[in-house]
């Protein structure tokens, strides 16, 4: 059983190790979680970027959730933001691409090119 | 939607819309009157009168990108069909509530789900998510400002965290009520 003391403990850990890895540059990853995106299965595919991005041991890199991004029907949506503000698309995403969202487009700055929006079949 | 946890997560979205800074989320699993009752009250902006009328209209929305909404439109029906009621009720800039009542054993109502999954989506946000789950008279209650506060600056997207979050409520919830009791 976890309890408030396991969290305690945890926050201590957490501030010992203060060896965070700094990337060099900062990336945001955004998942639209309007109705159309929580049914499309969102919520899992969010959770799952969140766990490999903590895996990352890195403070540059946010997940973030918005609204409704327009494209409803190829849902789940998400979206990585460089330090320069570049934006890349990616849809239809599954829980398990997350892990290669992560370690090849934050972790090698390559670009997941299948599941790009513009490679998206109808 | 499959899940009644997923149904929450949409819902609350709503409020972090209004801009609302706290968020209290009830789950009454009363099944001594077989009901499942799910109430979400905000401090948000609110809606007048008219908009009320609306909103659980499926062509009712305030995004700019889609002219449909479904979000309260999918609660009610389901409420609807689960032999429940659905109510909205909301004073401008003050409070925003509202009740989603099913009937607890009703077949066509989806199961919980993964509540804790939900709840950590929420708490990543900026807003006090304070969550109470009730199972006949057993309750658990959970508030995202408490833990940050123990956390310092210590993030909640941290792995050890989050495993900790998530785990935390799923047990939590579980031991509600002994089995036998259900």
């Amino acid at each position: 059983m976890k309890t408030i003391e396991d969290l305690k403990r945890i926050r201590e850990e957490a501030n010992k190790k203060m060896t965070m890895r700094h990337l060099e540059d900062g990336y945001r990853i955004v998942v639209g979680m309007a109705t159309c995106g929580i049914t499309a299965g969102a919520r899992p595919v969010l959770n799952a970027l969140v766990e490999e991005v903590g895996k990352l041991n890195t403070n540059h890199v946010t997940v973030t959730q918005v609204g409704c991004m327009g494209e409803c029907a190829l849902e789940p949506i998400v979206e990585v933001f460089d330090h320069e503000g570049n934006r890349t698309t990616y849809c239809r995403v599954k829980p398990s691409d997350a892990q290669r969202i992560v370690s090849q487009h934050i972790g090698h700055h390559q670009i997941v090119d299948d599941l790009l929006i513009s490679k998206c079949k109808n | 939607m499959t899940e009644i946890s997923l149904y929450m997560l949409d819902l609350v979205q709503n409020s972090i819309l209004a801009k609302a800074s706290v968020v209290t989320i009830t789950m009454n699993e009363d099944i001594t009157h077989n009901r499942l009752v799910l109430t979400i009250s905000d401090n948000g902006k609110g809606m007048d009168e008219a908009t009320l009328q609306q909103v659980t209209s499926p062509f009712y929305t305030t995004r700019t990108t889609r002219k449909v909404g479904l979000g309260l439109a999918f609660m009610k029906e389901l409420c609807d069909a689960c032999s429940g009621s659905f109510q909205i009720t909301s004073i401008p800039n003050q409070e925003t509530m509202l009740e989603a009542v099913m009937q607890y054993d009703h077949i066509d109502r989806p199961e919980l789900g993964q509540i804790a999954e939900s709840l950590y989506s929420l708490m990543l946000q900026e807003v006090r998510i304070i969550y109470h789950h009730y199972r006949n008279n057993y309750h658990f209650r959970i508030d995202s400002e408490e833990i940050r506060t123990i956390l310092g600056d210590v993030s909640l997207a941290q792995y050890d965290v989050m495993r900790w979050i998530k785990e935390y409520i799923t047990e939590q919830i579980a031991q509600l009520t002994p089995m036998e009791e259900l």
